[in-house]
């Protein structure tokens, strides 16, 4: 009888123990993964913010504060106001294009029955090339004497048509280049996605007389939500930051028509050596980002 | 076998001791002092990589690194922040400014001094441009060894065929590239894209008479204006390639050398590859650019140096001095110049083997002698950004009042160079 008052007394301080244990041990297990990125973003970012706060470029001798200074100086900079716009366009235009590409790609890798590891392999290959050698590729494709789009054009009746060099035309093969390069990605996403889908739902909506079209919207989509939001992040985030085809591709141009806030950030410090102009278009793109994030999780969330 | 143990482990003892020793009473003899030098292009750097150097000075030892010369200016004051700035850096001669402004650089007059003293005739062979490229303010902190200028250079043999003289003027140039540019060729072909900054544009300015005001270009001046409207001309007249927009300096220097192109603005260092396609003289030829009609008293022809110029850092001026004297003697500057770009070291430009390999350079001796640097102001970055703005807006609005849009960048220019 003692010892079975004994043993009533200890189990639950040891299944406290145990149960404290079991929420510590996963953030132990992580906590150096947290540490190193905490080391190498957070130390990028928090330098980014505070060098953002002073005015640091090559005219000025010392690191004087300046506030917010570069920011109302950004927000007044036409230059700035060009490159969010053409940032938006860019980025709006990718994750169109981009979603619905992956996503086609995904539902066919989905139904395919053989061949889909190859299949599969195929779709990443534009993401494992490197930005300035798809940049160099894109660039064949729309300029110079052997351009395969200038000489199906030509041969379909088309009159020579100037790609990179309009302002118009030149963002929307970027846009492309862009789709191209990192929608593969969003499609391996997606394709995780409709693989946790179960099977049964199909089966049901079957039997309750859905069509495809019904089955997409009222299965497929809410099942992959996460996956979905995942992809948009991704599209975003990729898009927003995109700068290693677009300088190759056009240097920005014509007429700064291309360059968008990554290539402008990457002007201001590295041609234009403003740090802290640079600095703040790094924060503004954070922001951006981040606010982008919380949207898309929120959204997923709500569903 | 003990004994024999024994003295083994002796012997072994002493020759570590002398091994960790011998350093020691190696330096004593002369401080060991390591240079670094980042060079701008793989290319600059000497075939001998400094063996020849390391011989005459063995207690000096020369490090090389290659920062390309777009981003030497960047990197090096960041490293002069982490205080890991090289001995000397080689820089393009328009951005010394920035480095000069933020103390990064050496005041080399007592060296120049010692040097001229020691070794007047390796110091003479030097051009002006050598020094003046090297100097911001008047304080000299290296030497430009290296220049590059940009020549007109146009296809002899087109010329010939359509009966067209050899342009004089910049008139000319438009005409003779209307001539030319009929059946798919592209009559003038320059760069129009973002990819560089504005060197062949103001290349041409300086030609056409263009002034700088405080080291400001002064777009809305007439040279200025006639700059655009020649750019808006190659458009409007279809002279330039369609794509001249999205053109870098790859795009058109092929152009030339594959033969789509009658007349083009290539830098000397291109010659060598134009003459792998093409036969100097019978198929093409280069000379100065020409003028602007009607101020023909103000052409100049501007020329790129890349000097190599002492860090503040440096903690060995002196030894950083021998190793420019040695990147500037003939034997040594040669070789680069033979394969690579031109150079100030005046005995070399005269050399047989320099003219057996570069037949035109006869035809350039003279122009060679009266090179202008391109004047750097310490806002040259974004003032090259505007001026490309302007270039850009002058292609994309051929008919556009050249005027305005000088008048509309001058504005923009002068803003800046006043903060």
């Amino acid at each position: 009888m003692a010892v079975d008052n004994i043993a009533t007394r200890e189990l639950p301080a040891a299944r406290r123990r145990r149960k404290w244990g079991e929420i510590l041990v996963p953030y132990l297990l992580v906590s150096p993964a947290i540490l190193f990125v905490a080391g190498v973003l957070g130390y990028a970012v928090v330098n980014g913010f505070v060098t953002s706060l002073f005015r640091v470029d090559i005219w000025t001798i010392g690191r004087p504060f300046v506030g917010l200074g570069n920011y109302l100086a950004l927000f007044r900079d036409p230059n700035f106001l060009n490159s969010l716009t053409r940032s938006l366009i860019f980025v709006a235009g990718t994750i169109v294009f981009g979603l619905a590409l992956s996503m086609t790609y995904a539902l066919l890798l989905q139904a395919v029955r053989s061949a889909r590891g190859f299949l599969r392999s195929v779709a990443l290959i534009p993401y494992l090339v490197s930005g300035i050698a798809a940049a160099i590729m894109w660039r064949f494709l729309f300029t110079g004497e052997a351009s395969l789009v200038q000489a199906t054009l030509e041969s379909l009746g088309f009159g020579q048509m100037t790609w990179l060099g309009h302002p118009d035309r030149a963002l929307a093969v970027v846009t492309l280049a862009n789709v191209w390069f990192i929608s593969p990605f969003a499609t391996l996403i997606l394709l995780g996605g409709l693989q946790s889908v179960d099977q049964q739902l199909y089966d049901a909506a079957a039997i309750d007389g859905a069509n495809w079209f019904h089955s997409f919207l009222n299965v497929t989509l809410p099942g992959i939500l996460p996956m979905l939001s995942l992809s948009l992040m991704w599209l975003s985030f990729a898009s927003f930051n995109m700068f290693d085809i677009i300088l190759p591709l056009t240097g920005g141009g014509p007429g700064r028509s291309t360059e968008v806030l990554a290539v402008y950030m990457y002007q201001l410090a590295f041609r234009n050596l403003d740090y802290s102009s640079a600095s703040a278009v790094m924060m503004v793109l954070l922001v951006i980002n981040l606010t982008l994030s919380l949207l898309y999780l929120r959204v997923s969330r709500v569903r | 076998m003990r004994v024999f143990v024994k003295r083994s482990l002796i012997a072994a003892l002493l020759v570590s001791a002398g091994a960790l020793l011998f350093p020691a009473f190696a330096q004593g003899d002369g401080e060991q002092v390591e240079l670094t030098i980042w060079f701008g292009r793989e290319n600059f750097i000497p075939a001998d990589a400094f063996d020849a150097f390391h011989a005459e000075h063995p207690n000096i030892r020369v490090t090389t690194d290659v920062i390309p010369l777009e981003q030497a200016v960047a990197d090096t004051l960041r490293a002069a922040q982490a205080g890991r700035a090289p001995d000397i850096v080689q820089i393009p001669a328009d951005s010394l400014g920035p480095l000069a402004i933020q103390n990064a650089l050496f005041d080399i007059s007592d060296l120049l001094e010692q040097w001229q003293s020691e070794d007047p005739a390796g110091h003479g062979n030097l051009a002006e441009a050598a020094f003046s490229m090297g100097s911001w303010d008047g304080t000299p902190h290296g030497l430009a060894l290296h220049i590059g200028p940009f020549w007109y250079t146009y296809r002899t043999d087109w010329f010939e065929e359509a009966g067209i003289a050899v342009p004089t003027n910049w008139d000319e140039v438009l005409e003779a590239g209307r001539q030319l540019s009929d059946g798919g060729r592209i009559g003038f072909a320059i760069h129009g894209s973002r990819a560089h900054d504005p060197v062949w544009m103001l290349s041409l300015f300086m030609a056409m008479g263009g002034q700088w005001e405080g080291n400001v270009p002064q777009l809305d001046s007439e040279a200025g204006v006639y700059l655009l409207e020649f750019y808006q001309a190659l458009v409007r007249d279809d002279i330039g390639s369609p794509e001249i927009l999205a053109w870098d300096s790859g795009d058109f220097r092929a152009a030339f050398i594959n033969g789509n192109a009658a007349q083009a603005l290539i830098g000397d260092n291109v010659y060598p590859t134009v003459q792998e396609s093409l036969e100097y003289g019978d198929e093409w030829a280069g000379k100065p650019l020409p003028p602007r009609p009607g101020a023909e008293d103000q052409n100049r022809t501007m020329a790129l140096g890349w000097p190599y110029v002492v860090t503040a850092q440096t903690e060995h001026p002196e030894e950083a001095m021998l190793a420019l004297r040695y990147l500037a003697r003939p034997e040594i500057i040669e070789e680069v110049a033979l394969r690579y770009q031109p150079t100030t070291v005046l005995p070399v430009l005269n050399s047989p083997s320099y003219v057996d390999a570069k037949p035109w350079a006869p035809d350039f001796a003279e122009a060679f002698a009266q090179l202008e640097p391109l004047p750097g102001h310490p806002r040259q970055p974004q003032i090259y950004q505007v001026l490309l703005d302007a270039m850009q807006e002058a292609l994309q609005n051929p008919n556009a009042d050249a005027g305005e849009i000088a008048a509309t960048y001058q504005a923009q220019i002068d803003e800046l160079a006043d903060r």
